[in-house]
C-alpha cells in the first residue's frame, strides 16, 4: 500500500510551517503540497490522476477556514460539488471558533473542525491525532453522497 | 320604583314645598318625614341626589350622609343639606361628613334649584373615582400605618412615604389623587412639600391635606399659609379624615366643571363674618332676599374654618373682632393660594381712615361702612362677584391655554425621548456588533502570533535541545509559560464578553446538578485532590443555566485552588436566606482574603495573590459578577487570610 498523502491549503506562513513540523515528526501520511489559497488548491487538485502513479491525489484535504479570497467556506462547498473530490476527507482547521463557524463546517461537509490551540504542544498533537485517524478511515462524512 | 331625588324632611310645609318646586323643574321625586323610612327608600330605591334636614325626629341628617357615603352603592350620589341651624360648626360638620352643599332655612327657590341642577350635572362629569391613589407622607411608622390601613379599607391605593423629598419624588412620578402630608417632617417639611406641589404645573391642582399635631394653635392658618386645600388634626377620628379627604376629591373631581358651567346668575355664596349677632342676622335678611346664599360666621377663626371646607364668591368681614380680627382674617385668607382670590369686602362700624388703609393694604378688595344703606352694600357686593366672575374667566382661559402649552411641551419632550431612545438603541445594536467583531478579532488575530510564539519556542526545545545550554532551555520554558498565561487571559476576556452578550434564557435550574458537574470536571483534573465537597441536593433557582455554570465554574474553581494548601480542605455549596431573600453561597475554609479588599474583588484584572502561589487571570470574578448583573441580583464576598472566603450572591432584584 502506498503512502498517504495530505493537501494542506492554509495561507500563514508561520501556522503552515508548524502544522508541516507536525506532520513530520509524527508520520501520518506524507504531505502532497502546500496551497497558498483555494484558487492555487484547485490548481494542484486539477493536475492529481488518480490513474497515474506518478500523480496521485492526496488522501487528505486540512483546510484553514479563515483564508483570504475564496475563503475556506467557499472552498470545502467546492469541494464538495466536484466530482472528483467530493469524496475525500475534509479536515477544517480554525483559528477561533466563532459563533457559527462549526456548524457551517459540519454542514458543508467538513469532516473534523479543529480550533488551532495556542498550546504548541496541544496543537501538534491534535493534528497528527485527527489526521491519522481520517487517512485510515479515508471517507466523506456519511452526510455527503 | 324610580326617583331622582329624595327629600327628608319632618315638616310636611317644607316637604310639599320642595315636591312641588323640585317636580315643576322636570324631576322625579320622593319624600321621607323620618330616618327611619328613608333608610328604607335609600335601601331600594337609586337616587341621583338627596336633599337632607339636618334635624329628623328620629334622626340626625348627617348620619343618614355618613350612611349614604359609606354604602358603595349610593356613596357617589350627591347631598344636599337643609338646615336652619346657623352655626358654623354645623355647616362644616355637615361638609366634612361628605355633604355637596349646605343650604339655609329660609332657602331661596331659584337658589336651591340652581344648585340641585349644579350637581346632577356634575354627577354627569366625572364621578370620584374607587382606586384613586392617595400619597402619604409621613415619618412616623405608626400614624403611617393606621392611616394606610384605613384608607385602603375605604378602597384607596395607598403610596407610602416616609420624608417629604421621597414623597415628591413619588407625587411626581405617579400623580397622586391627592396628597395627605404631616406638618413636621425631619428635612423638608408638610408646608413645604405643599408649596413645592403648588409650583409644579403637572401637580399643582393635586388636593393637599396637611396633618398638623393635636395640641398646636392655629392648626388652620398653617395650613392656609401652606397652601393646603384642608387640614386635619392628628388626634382627630378617622372618619374625619376621610370625610375631609372624600370631600376633596369631590371638589377636585369637578372643580373644572364647576367654573365653566356657572354663570353670572347663577346663584352666589356670601360668607359675613361678624361677632355682632344682631348686625350678622340683619346682613343675612338683606341678601338672602336678594337670592344669595348666605353663611354666617362669628369669627375669623370659625370663617376659616368654613372656607377649609367650602369656597364662596365673597366675604363680608367685620374689621374689629375679638381673637382674629378683620386685618388678620384677611390676610390669612390673602395667603393660601385656593383663597385668594375670593374678593374680601371689610366692614366697620367707625369711618376711619387709617383703618381702611390698613384692611386695604392687608388684601381687602373694597371697604364699606357698616351704617351705609344696604342698597349700597347690595351695590358692592355684586360689584366684587362681578369681578371676581370675570377674573375667573380671564384665569380659566388663561389655564387652558397654559395647559395647552405644557401638554404640547409634554408630548414634545415624550417624543424627542423617544426619538433619543431609537438612537440609543440603533448605537447600542452597533456597538454590540462592534464589540462581537472585536472579540472574534481579539480571539484570531491575538491567538495567532501566540501560536507561533509557543510553535517555534517548542520546535527551538525539541530540535534544538543539543545546541542549547542549561538557562538557554530555562529561558525558552519562560517564554512558554508566558505565552500560556497570555492565552488563558485571552480565553477568559472572551469568556467575560460571551457572558454580556449570551441571550438570557430563564428557567428553573438545578443548581446542585450544575454544581455536580463542576465538581467532576475539577476531580477529573486534578484526581489526587483530597478535599470535601458539600452539595446538598435539590437546590433548584430560577436563572439562566448555561450563565450560572459559568459562575459556579469559577466559584468552585477558585474554592478548589484557594484550598490547595489547605489540611482537611472543604469545599460547601448552600442556599441561605439572609432578610427573607433566598441567597447562594459558596464557601471554603482555603487561603481567604483580607476584607479591606472586599470592594476590588470583582474588577478585572484585580488578583489578592502572587501568581508564585495561585495562579490567576483576575477575571473570573468580574464575570461571575456580570452573570450575577444579568440575573438582576447582587453578589458580595466575606473572608478572613488563612481562615477561608465565602461568595453569596443572589438572583433577582431586591427592592
Amino acid at each position: 500500500m502506498s503512502e498517504k498523502r495530505i493537501l494542506l491549503i492554509e495561507d500563514d506562513g508561520a501556522d503552515a510551517a508548524l502544522i508541516l513540523r507536525a506532520l513530520d515528526r509524527s508520520q501520518p501520511g506524507s504531505l502532497a503540497a502546500i496551497a497558498r489559497s483555494g484558487d492555487e488548491a484547485f490548481e494542484l487538485l486539477a493536475q492529481y490522476d488518480s490513474s497515474s502513479r506518478r500523480r496521485p491525489p492526496p488522501d487528505l484535504i486540512l483546510l484553514d477556514w479563515n483564508l483570504p479570497g475564496l475563503g475556506g467556506a467557499a472552498v470545502l462547498e467546492k469541494l464538495r460539488a466536484e466530482p472528483r473530490t467530493r469524496w475525500l476527507p475534509v479536515v477544517v482547521v480554525t483559528g477561533a471558533a466563532s459563533r457559527t463557524g462549526h456548524a457551517d463546517a459540519y454542514r458543508l461537509g467538513a469532516n473534523s473542525y479543529v480550533v488551532k490551540s495556542s498550546d504548541a504542544s496541544e496543537f501538534a498533537e491534535t493534528i497528527e491525532q485527527v489526521a491519522r485517524y481520517w487517512l485510515s478511515v479515508n471517507e466523506p462524512p456519511p452526510w455527503v453522497n | 320604583m324610580t326617583a331622582d331625588i329624595l327629600i327628608v324632611d319632618d315638616s310636611l310645609t317644607v316637604r310639599m314645598a320642595l315636591m312641588e318646586l323640585l317636580e315643576a323643574a322636570g324631576f322625579s321625586c320622593l319624600a321621607c318625614q323620618d330616618g327611619t323610612s328613608a333608610r328604607l327608600a335609600l335601601a331600594t330605591t337609586p337616587f341621583k341626589l338627596a336633599i337632607l334636614d339636618v334635624l329628623l325626629p328620629d334622626d340626625d341628617g348627617v348620619e343618614l350622609l355618613t350612611l349614604i357615603r359609606e354604602d358603595p352603592r349610593t356613596a357617589s350620589m350627591a347631598v344636599i343639606l337643609l338646615s336652619s341651624e346657623a352655626e358654623v360648626h354645623h355647616r362644616v360638620r355637615g361638609l366634612t361628613a361628605g355633604a355637596d352643599d349646605y343650604v339655609g332655612k329660609p332657602y331661596d327657590s331659584t337658589y336651591l334649584i340652581g344648585r340641585v341642577r349644579d350637581h346632577l350635572r356634575r354627577l354627569r362629569g366625572s364621578a370620584p373615582e374607587a382606586g384613586d391613589a392617595i400619597l402619604v407622607i409621613d415619618d412616623s411608622p405608626t400614624f403611617r400605618m393606621a392611616l394606610l390601613e384605613m384608607l385602603e379599607e375605604a378602597g384607596y391605593k395607598v403610596l407610602p412615604a416616609i420624608s417629604g423629598e421621597e414623597g415628591l419624588r413619588i407625587a411626581a412620578d405617579a400623580r397622586p389623587a391627592a396628597v395627605i402630608v404631616d406638618g413636621s417632617l425631619p428635612g423638608i417639611d408638610g408646608p413645604t412639600v405643599i408649596r413645592r406641589i403648588r409650583l409644579d404645573a403637572a401637580l399643582r391642582l393635586t388636593p393637599c391635606l396637611l396633618l398638623t399635631g393635636s395640641d398646636e394653635g392655629g392648626a388652620e392658618l398653617q395650613a392656609f399659609d401652606a397652601g393646603a386645600d384642608a387640614f386635619v388634626r392628628k388626634g382627630e377620628e378617622s372618619d374625619v379624615i376621610l370625610a375631609r379627604l372624600h370631600a376633596l376629591l369631590r371638589t377636585a373631581s369637578h372643580a373644572d366643571t364647576k367654573r365653566d358651567t356657572d354663570s353670572l346668575q347663577a346663584p352666589k355664596r356670601i360668607l359675613a363674618v361678624d361677632d355682632s349677632l344682631t348686625y350678622l342676622n340683619e346682613l343675612g335678611e338683606i341678601l338672602r332676599g336678594d337670592g344669595y346664599d348666605v353663611q354666617l360666621a362669628h369669627s375669623g377663626a370659625e370663617a376659616l374654618l368654613l372656607l377649609s371646607v367650602q369656597l364662596v364668591d365673597c366675604v363680608l368681614l367685620d374689621l374689629v373682632m375679638p381673637g382674629i380680627d378683620g386685618i388678620e382674617t384677611c390676610r390669612r385668607i390673602k395667603a393660601a393660594p385656593g383663597l385668594r382670590d375670593i374678593p374680601v369686602v371689610m366692614l366697620t362700624a367707625v369711618e376711619d381712615r387709617k383703618a381702611m388703609i390698613e384692611a386695604l393694604s392687608a388684601g381687602a378688595d373694597d371697604y364699606l361702612s357698616k351704617s351705609g344703606d344696604a342698597d349700597a352694600l347690595r351695590a358692592r357686593v355684586m360689584a366684587q362677584i362681578r369681578r371676581k366672575q370675570l377674573q375667573d374667566e380671564t384665569r380659566r382661559i388663561r389655564e387652558q391655554l397654559l395647559r395647552k402649552e405644557i401638554e404640547a411641551a409634554e408630548e414634545r419632550a415624550a417624543r424627542e425621548t423617544a426619538e433619543a431612545k431609537a438612537a440609543m438603541a440603533e448605537e447600542l445594536e452597533f456597538k454590540n456588533q462592534e464589540l462581537e467583531a472585536f472579540s472574534y478579532s481579539v480571539a484570531h488575530d491575538l491567538r495567532a502570533p501566540l501560536r507561533s510564539i509557543d510553535g517555534f519556542g517548542l520546535a527551538l526545545l525539541e530540535d534544538y535541545a543539543d545546541v542549547l545550554d542549561e538557562p538557554g532551555r530555562e529561558f525558552l520554558n519562560r517564554i512558554r509559560d508566558s505565552t500560556a498565561h497570555m492565552g488563558r487571559l485571552i480565553d477568559d476576556l472572551l469568556k467575560l464578553s460571551k457572558v454580556a452578550r449570551s441571550e438570557f434564557v430563564g428557567r428553573e435550574v438545578d443548581l446542585s446538578a450544575v454544581a455536580h458537574a463542576c465538581v467532576a470536571r475539577l476531580r477529573e483534573a486534578d484526581p489526587d485532590r483530597r478535599i470535601e465537597v458539600v452539595i446538598p441536593e435539590g437546590l433548584w433557582v430560577s436563572g439562566d443555566a448555561a450563565l450560572l455554570e459559568v459562575a459556579l465554574d469559577n466559584l468552585i474553581g477558585n474554592a478548589w485552588k484557594f484550598t490547595r494548601k489547605t489540611d482537611a480542605a472543604r469545599i460547601e455549596l448552600a442556599i441561605e436566606t439572609q432578610d427573607g431573600r433566598r441567597v447562594v453561597v459558596v464557601r471554603d475554609n482555603g487561603a481567604g482574603f483580607d476584607m479591606a479588599y472586599a470592594g476590588k474583588l470583582f474588577n478585572v484584572f484585580t488578583r489578592l495573590h502572587p501568581s508564585h502561589e495561585f495562579e490567576g487571570t483576575g477575571i473570573g470574578l468580574a464575570t461571575v459578577l456580570r452573570v450575577v448583573r444579568r440575573h438582576g441580583g447582587r453578589i458580595w464576598a466575606e473572608g478572613k487570610v488563612g481562615e477561608g472566603a465565602a461568595f453569596f450572591f443572589t438572583l433577582e432584584a431586591t427592592p
